[in-house]
């Protein structure tokens, strides 16, 4: 019980543990910058729908497809945004505390992994 | 009067709020302002989506929808709930980490620090809080709108001019000062609070009224059978053919009535007695009242019978006075570039502006039929009396001329995505921003936002669409007032008191933000900026803000006492001039050589051609302007962007501490 407490103490005073944290962050970061870039574009080029411009039939009886078209374009924008705020959020200052405490996990998983 | 009593409790129950909120206020300016930086995630969606959504999204889009057809959702809906969520992923959450660090509360003092320029504050105040008065303009227009055609016939004899309900200055002035109440009781945090409840209560009451008038129009798909039979280009953004013939039959006709008045009222043709009896005989449709027997019946019969003969010239100024763009005066006399030897078409003469006020002339048509609405008509006890809104409707509906349909230009629809850039540069989003606790708090606006879009416009739009073919709205109808006729004249006083109340949420969920958020700029930028802040109190610096918010929002309603312009255009107006800012704030916190003077050029550019455009389309008089084919506001984003880029250049960059400090 103290040891993890203690682990958690050095991984506050450990810039290493948060800096390699920070780099892993950074790399996923970026990729993910570039996935959601990707999938912003293409939500602006599908939003661009001019092969349902003359489409008066209605879709389930009652909705328009220049309407239902676009709703779907609104759901797809919040599964963006959602996988955005996964693989793509910005880290903060104030995230380290978030970073000390997965540094803390890591630590004492590995003190685990050691048979302590 | 059950809708006046549901809308009376609502607003009181709203300052009761103010009240409660204001307990929990902390007495700083920082707590009024920015309540502490204590808003969470559910807070910080609930008031960043109902300050987005005003009356733009309720009023605007089911009266742009009646008038477009289903399109409208694409305009702007979608492409908004793309836009909005990527300001506040890209700028946002930055914008909050640097508001945080250097305790900014206002983009001008972002602006001063990042671009190194004090006199930058003095040229973006007057740009923001201008475009900010147009944005509180549509919200105080649509709430008096809303509550007079809503409480139609509540008075027994007061307000007749105003169809016995509360005239729409009262029901503006009313909805401002509640929200100016508890705006003043809970600063930023009662605004929070206040936006949270309104939004849910929007959100619960525009989906039941839905489902009540879906279900009154027959269901869903027969409401939309209805629209496919009758107005299929509603359906699209193409014109149907099946609607091409009809408007052509229908303007043929129109053209017909036009000549003949003409020839009648200038020309002086005067037919006999019998041949106006067997005009109207001959004439198969009565029309309201009889007036389309006793129009449209001699002037078939005159036409008929040739005794219509006019010249190009005589023709066009026909059109024109029929269709109220000139007196008849003007008919009488010379007209300036009226060509003299073709007919106008349609659309060209369309660009001579109606007269303001001429549907009036329906009230005297009209006189005997106009009444109480609650009264019943002498002699047909199964039939109301008219309003005086009806009265000129009926006026315009028969008088002017059929609307044609009209299709959605590709282009246009695409150069509307600069349009919701405009979040990036809303000054009171700016303040919503820097109120989250944590950048966390973002995360669930930014996933949320466009669902949240969805679920309130879907329903909005499919409706607009729906009472074009609903035979309770007649043509040329006013935009801003066809959510409250559908659903005063489709759901019970009780159900329509409720959504009223829903819909005056959503305007007062974006207007108590845009009050808190001049009063703060006008603190913080202007007076605490060039005199010492130790020179005032809290509590004094609380009271100059409240004072600056009183006197913009008295400037606002002097505004909207008016002539009211279509809610969707003026919003549209509003929100391109902040997006032509967009450049500005997206260069500020990812490019490093944005300079002072490239600044500067683009604050320009954004002013400049703003008003030279809003100018050129008449003041928003004109719904359907564009420029060299697309959206103004493309060209006004591409000349600042430029403008901005090419004096950046040319000028000296930042200094290397300006660097650091925004780049490290």
């Amino acid at each position: 019980m103290i040891y993890p407490m203690i682990c958690s103490r050095i991984a506050l005073l450990n810039p290493t543990s948060i800096q390699s944290f920070r780099n892993r962050h950074a790399i996923m970061n970026k990729n993910g910058k570039f996935i959601v870039i990707g999938l912003v574009i293409l939500l602006i080029i599908l939003h661009h729908d001019v092969w349902n411009w003359d489409k008066k039939e209605p879709v389930m009886g009652f909705m328009p497809v220049a309407l239902l078209w676009q709703a779907l374009i609104s759901v797809g924008a919040g599964i963006t945004w959602y996988i955005a705020t996964k693989i793509a959020w910005p880290v903060f200052d104030d995230d380290d505390a978030v970073v000390v405490t997965e540094s803390v996990t890591d630590a004492g998983s590995e003190v685990s992994e050691g048979g302590e | 009067m059950t809708q006046l009593v549901i809308i009376s409790i609502y607003l009181m129950l709203l300052l009761c709020l103010g009240v409660f909120s204001s307990k929990l206020f902390r007495g700083t300016s920082k707590d009024y302002m920015l309540a502490s930086h204590s808003i969470g995630p559910f807070m910080l969606l609930m008031s960043l989506f109902g300050t987005t959504m005003t009356a733009f999204a309720l009023v605007g889009s089911t009266g742009e929808s009646f008038k477009e057809g289903a399109g409208v959702y694409g305009l702007l809906a979608s492409s908004s709930g793309i836009i909005h969520s990527l300001c506040f992923f890209v700028l946002g959450v930055k914008l909050w980490d640097l508001g945080r660090k250097h305790g900014y509360t206002t983009q001008i003092q972002y602006f001063r620090d990042r671009l190194e320029s004090d006199r930058i504050g003095i040229l973006l105040f007057p740009i923001l809080v201008g475009l900010v008065i147009p944005y509180l303009l549509i919200g105080v227009m649509a709430s008096g709108t809303v509550i007079n055609s809503i409480t139609e016939g509540a008075f027994e004899t007061a307000f007749a001019e105003y169809d016995y309900g509360v005239p729409p200055w009262l029901a503006s002035l009313v909805i401002c000062i509640v929200v100016l109440v508890y705006v003043f009781f809970g600063g930023m945090r009662g605004t929070a609070m206040a936006n949270t409840a309104q939004t849910m209560v929007f959100m619960v009451l525009g989906l039941i009224t839905f489902v009540i008038i879906s279900h009154k129009l027959g269901g869903l798909e027969q409401a939309t059978q209805n629209v496919v039979d009758k107005n299929p280009t509603k359906m699209m953004r193409t014109v149907d053919p099946q609607d091409q013939e009809n408007y052509d039959t229908a303007y043929a006709k129109w053209k017909t009535v036009a000549f003949y008045n003409y020839s009648k009222r200038i020309k002086g043709l005067k037919l006999t007695a019998e041949q106006l009896k067997a005009g109207m005989d001959a004439f198969p449709v009565a029309g309201p009242a009889g007036y389309l027997k006793k129009t449209r019946g001699p002037a078939v019969f005159a036409a008929k019978n040739g005794l219509i003969d006019l010249s190009y010239e005589e023709k066009n100024k026909a059109l024109l006075l029929q269709d109220d763009r000139i007196t008849e005066g003007q008919a009488a006399g010379t007209i300036e570039d009226l060509p003299i030897d073709k007919e106008l078409s349609h659309e060209s003469f369309e660009e001579w502006h109606r007269r303001g006020g001429a549907d009036a002339i329906g009230l005297e048509l009209f006189e005997a039929q106009v009444g109480h609405p609650n009264d019943a008509m002498p002699g047909k006890p199964e039939l109301k009396k008219w309003t005086r809104k009806k009265a000129k409707g009926v006026y315009r509906a028969t008088s002017w001329a059929p609307d044609a349909p009209r299709p959605m230009d590709p282009w246009k629809f695409l150069t509307y995505f600069f349009v919701p850039l405009s979040v990036g540069m809303f000054p009171h989003l700016f303040q919503h921003w820097l109120t989250a606790k944590s950048a966390d708090s973002f995360k669930l606006a930014v996933v949320a936002h466009p669902i949240f879009i969805m679920i309130v416009w879907v329903p909005c739009v499919l409706l607009g669409v729906w009472m074009t073919s609903a035979d309770i709205i007649p043509a040329h109808f006013p935009p801003n007032a066809v959510l409250p006729a559908a659903v005063k004249a489709l759901t019970t006083p009780f159900v329509a008191g409720l959504l009223s109340a829903g819909i005056l949420a959503a305007i007062m969920s974006s207007l108590d933000s845009q009050f808190l958020c001049v009063g703060t700029m006008f603190t913080t930028d202007i007076v605490t900026h060039y005199r010492k802040k130790s020179e005032f109190t809290d509590k004094q610096l609380i009271v100059i803000a409240r004072t600056f918010i009183v006197a913009i929002v008295a400037l606002t309603y002097f505004f909207s006492l008016f002539e009211p312009r279509r809610v969707f255009t003026l919003g549209v107006w509003c929100f391109s001039g902040f997006s032509s800012l967009f450049p500005l704030i997206l260069a500020s916190l990812y490019w490093k050589k944005l300079t002072k003077a490239g600044a500067y050029a683009a604050i320009l550019a954004a002013g400049g051609s703003w008003l030279y455009l809003f100018a050129e389309s008449n003041w928003a008089a004109n719904p359907h302007y564009t420029f060299l084919g697309v959206m103004p506001v493309a060209t006004m984003v591409a000349a600042t962007t430029v403008a901005m880029i090419v004096v950046s250049l040319v000028t000296k960059p930042p200094s290397e501490e300006t660097l650091q400090k925004f780049f490290k």
